[in-house]
């Protein structure tokens, strides 16, 4: 587990912190012992180079006291955020094991117990049991068991959701056993994190109770009652009252730090520099596409801020009114080169590219909103994560065409209740006073490409648009797209990872693996199962079918595709080919025109070579 | 029914299962049979209660009416033992959240032979056995999930269901979270131990053409009624009801989108 902990300078500055307070803890009472407890005469003196913190009543030095309390505060800390750690967790993993019902009613007395501020409690438990270190140490420590109790079942419940929970329970596990092997090791980083922060609470609130007296008690001194003590001539003489003060803000500080630093580590979104940009090789524009091409991305790279190319250097063109495949795996980049093509990639990913364009919008630039949320239409895999669910449909709809369209809201409107019936969704007046989850997935996926048309596109994008639905319902969809491009001519981009769904409405189909382009072809030939690559051909050999023959097994691909950081000098797919030869591993393929596709691959010039030997 | 689901000594018997969550019936008079050795199909859409089904088998859900007969033994409303619980055993379709990912893979498959201490020395060849039968190597217990591919995921929670030797599995979309190259190797290792194991499998899917490569019979239900059961041929050649055609008719096949009625 720790190994996994990225070192971040706050959780190193803390540690530091930490371990520098805990030095001072064991061998201060040796240094400053006995300057601490003499009394002297010089009372009530002023900071000086003797006395930096000055002294206090009795005319003891307040600096060595301050350092000798840093033992007993210490101590007093790690016992209560022991026993809030042990007692809370106990607690939380006890009401998680003991069933449905413990677990409900455990949850509500956790919930009243965490309203209860820790001091207040404290203090009644004071006033039963009488002032001393003990006290305060059982009673804060009670006090911020709620946390951990609330945390381990709440995190305890997400992780129970899990399927390997519901597998191990199957295979006749006892609750705690699952607890033990299964969600605690799974949960322990965030209770690493509370405990940090467990330990600052706790030396905030203990210092707290000494200052108001009710903490430890004479003769035994924490830093809390140091501060009380030296409270008293706060106006004439700050240093006896300052000086504590700094060292309880130091060590919180520690702890806050060490908090932040676990939390940011255990959380690997959290570290991800934002804003970095990494130096990219300019592309040379050269236009290389056809001219009456609507769409053209010229060797386009989708870069992470480290330089690693998710989508290398891709080119390809749509035609006005065609629709456009765009098949692959997962991270083979297809959705990355489609969102690109909108300007809609995640922050820290940049798109690079010798051209960009949809119609006359160059997308190298910085195109106007309002005309990439008109000429680009967007279709997105999940409906129901596609429209806000707190707002009903109407205004989501029109939103684009009265933002960005200059139309009155009244013709938006009738504009958008033709567009839905087009679209085939039922009652289409009725839906625009409707809110997203009133609708069936079907409709809001019909609801979100009415929607998408509304502005009339030049280009739609579809990503995945029917991976969440029924098959039947995907067969409607898909049609509902290819009536869109026959009516009014509006040119598709189609991603999607099914072979079976790009056959079925698209012109000519683009298969992307690790990020490159492997071969284009038109479609006619991808039904026929006529491909050139040999990725193609191994992807449409290990789909199943409804004719395909039964008896064999389906041909796999063995290995998997590279990660996009070590993707190979030469064929990214040359390590899983049955035909690559050095050549393969050596050097880049380039797609080059071949019969009616385009091909990145070697092995069809050997053919050519081998034909040449023959003849 | 054929004479197929009927045949033979039944490991699985679901009779006249009904299942619902409040007003809300979501299994109907469900009757179905899946004789040893034999793979039944479960097709169905989202809300067709396929999912139900296969928790209702398990004992996560308790029937309204019906019975569930698991080799001749009714467990409907018989509170379950351990050993029961492990005759029926369940791969998850996600492969990235169903292993433990703070254990090996040897410790997961430990669990699954003795979920009481789980000792990876003691099993040691037995843990090798159950990788090389999913075609992974022996060295591979050391390892942690996070280190394997999406298919070698699901082949060791293949291999884990294995280790129980249960009287039935139960496979739950196995390979809709996969890509295709991928649900080839899981189909393929499925295949191969159907053939060597003789198991017994209640295989769930909305895939149609994955149910196909799988299954020796397939059942389809609609809104939680079973509108056909038949061999695999026969309904794939010549369905009878018209749900059952609507949804073969829906597949994209590799040809053009054909107009569904």
């Amino acid at each position: 587990m720790m190994q996994q902990l990225r070192r971040s300078p706050a959780l190193m500055l803390g540690l530091a912190g930490l371990a520098l307070f805990v030095v001072l803890g064991i061998i201060a009472p040796y240094i400053w012992g006995d300057r601490a407890e003499t009394l002297t005469d010089q009372t009530h003196l002023a900071a000086s180079a003797e006395h930096w913190f000055g002294t206090d009543a009795l005319g003891r030095d307040i600096f060595a006291r301050t350092m000798v309390a840093t033992r007993l505060t210490l101590l007093m800390c790690l016992a209560t955020t022991a026993i809030a750690a042990v007692g809370g967790i106990g607690f939380g993993a006890a009401i998680w094991v003991a069933g449905p019902r413990v677990r409900a009613l455990g949850q509500r007395v956790i919930d009243v117990l965490i309203s209860y501020p820790s001091v207040i409690f404290a203090l009644v438990m004071v006033a039963v049991l009488g002032p001393g270190v003990g006290t305060s140490i059982v009673a804060i420590g009670l006090a911020t068991c709620p946390a951990f109790a609330r945390l381990t079942t709440n995190l305890a419940a997400s992780i129970a959701g899990r399927d390997f929970v519901s597998t191990a329970r199957l295979l006749g596990v006892s609750p705690a056993r699952l607890l033990r092997r299964h969600i605690l090791p799974n949960i322990a980083e965030p209770l690493l994190v509370l405990l940090s922060v467990a330990f600052t609470i706790s030396l905030k609130a203990l210092s707290g109770l000494s200052f108001l007296g009710v903490g430890v008690q004479a003769p035994d001194y924490d830093w809390g009652s140091v501060l009380n003590k030296g409270l008293e001539g706060i106006y004439l003489n700050p240093w006896p009252a300052l000086g504590p003060s700094l060292v309880i803000i130091l060590a919180g500080l520690a702890g806050g730090l060490i908090g932040d630093g676990l939390a940011a580590a255990v959380n690997p979104a959290a570290g991800r520099r934002r804003g970095y940009r990494a130096k990219v090789e300019a592309v040379t524009a050269v236009p290389s596409y056809d001219e009456d091409a609507l769409a053209v991305a010229d060797r386009l790279s989708v870069v992470l801020p480290d330089g690693t190319r998710l989508v290398d250097e891709v080119s390809f063109a749509i035609k006005p009114g065609e629709v456009l495949g765009l098949v692959g795996e997962s991270g083979s980049g297809k959705s990355l080169t489609a969102m690109a093509l909108a300007k809609l990639l995640p922050d820290d990913l940049r798109a690079v590219a010798g051209t960009l364009k949809v119609g006359d919008l160059d997308l190298n630039g910085k195109p106007p909103a309002s005309r990439l949320a008109t000429e680009i239409g967007i279709v997105y895999q999940d409906p129901s994560a596609s429209f806000n669910p707190t707002l009903k449909l109407g205004g989501q709809l029109t939103e684009a065409l009265r933002t960005h369209g200059r139309t009155s809201k009244k013709a938006a409107a009738r504009q958008a209740v033709d567009q839905l019936a087009a679209a085939r969704v039922t009652l289409p007046e009725q839906r625009l006073k409707q809110y997203p989850h009133e609708l069936s997935g079907g409709m809001r996926q019909r609801a979100m490409i009415a929607s998408a048309l509304l502005t009339s596109p030049k280009l739609l994008i579809a990503d995945e648009p029917t991976t969440a639905l029924d098959v039947t319902v995907q067969a409607e969809v898909l049609g509902l797209l290819r009536e869109a491009n026959e009516r009014d001519g509006t040119a598709i981009l189609l991603i999607s990872h099914d072979v079976g769904v790009i056959s079925a409405i698209c012109d000519r189909v683009v298969v992307m693996y690790a990020g490159r382009i492997v071969e284009t072809l038109p479609i006619e030939r991808l039904r026929a199962g006529d491909a050139d690559h040999p990725y193609t051909q191994a992807l449409l050999a290990a789909t199943p079918t409804l004719h395909s023959p039964v008896d064999e097994p389906l041909s796999s691909i063995p290995g998997r595709p590279p990660h996009p950081a070590s993707r190979p000098a030469g064929c990214a797919f040359a390590p899983r080919c049955p035909l690559a030869r050095q050549q393969c591993h050596d050097e880049l393929p380039l797609l080059a025109v071949h019969g009616t596709g385009a091909t990145a691959c070697h092995a069809l010039t050997w053919d050519k070579q081998d034909e040449e030997v023959v003849a | 029914m054929t004479d197929a689901t009927t045949a033979g000594n039944a490991v699985l018997e679901v009779r006249d299962l009904d299942v619902a969550f409040g007003r809300h019936h979501v299994l109907k008079q469900v009757s179905l049979t899946v004789p040893q050795g034999r793979t039944l199909g479960l097709v169905g859409e989202s809300g067709s209660g396929k999912s139900t089904l296969a928790k209702a088998v398990v004992g996560l859900v308790k029937p309204v009416g019906g019975r569930i007969l698991l080799d001749g033994v009714d467990l409907t409303h018989t509170r379950r033992t351990v050993a029961v619980r492990r005759r029926v055993q369940m791969i998850p379709q996600d492969p990235y959240s169903s292993l433990n990912p703070r254990m090996t893979i040897g410790e997961t498959l430990a669990e699954a032979l003795d979920p009481r201490r789980a000792s990876v020395k003691k099993h040691r060849p037995e843990i090798e056995a159950l990788l090389n039968r999913v075609a992974l190597d022996g060295e591979a217990a050391a390892r942690y999930p996070q280190e394997f591919s999406g298919g070698q995921r699901q082949r060791i929670a293949v291999a884990r269901a294995l280790a129980v030797r249960p009287a039935l599995i139960i496979a739950d979309e196995v390979t809709s979270a996969l890509d295709t190259s991928v649900q080839a190797e899981v189909l393929g290792v499925l295949r191969e131990l159907r053939r060597e194991l003789d198991l017994t499998m209640l295989f769930i899917s909305h895939d149609l053409a994955v149910v196909r490569h799988v299954c020796d019979e397939v059942a389809v239900l609609q809104h939680g009624e079973l509108v056909e059961v038949a061999a695999r041929d026969e309904l794939f050649t010549a369905p009878r009801h018209p749900y059952t055609r609507l949804l073969l008719d829906s597949v994209p096949d590799g040809g053009p989108l054909r107009t569904v009625a």
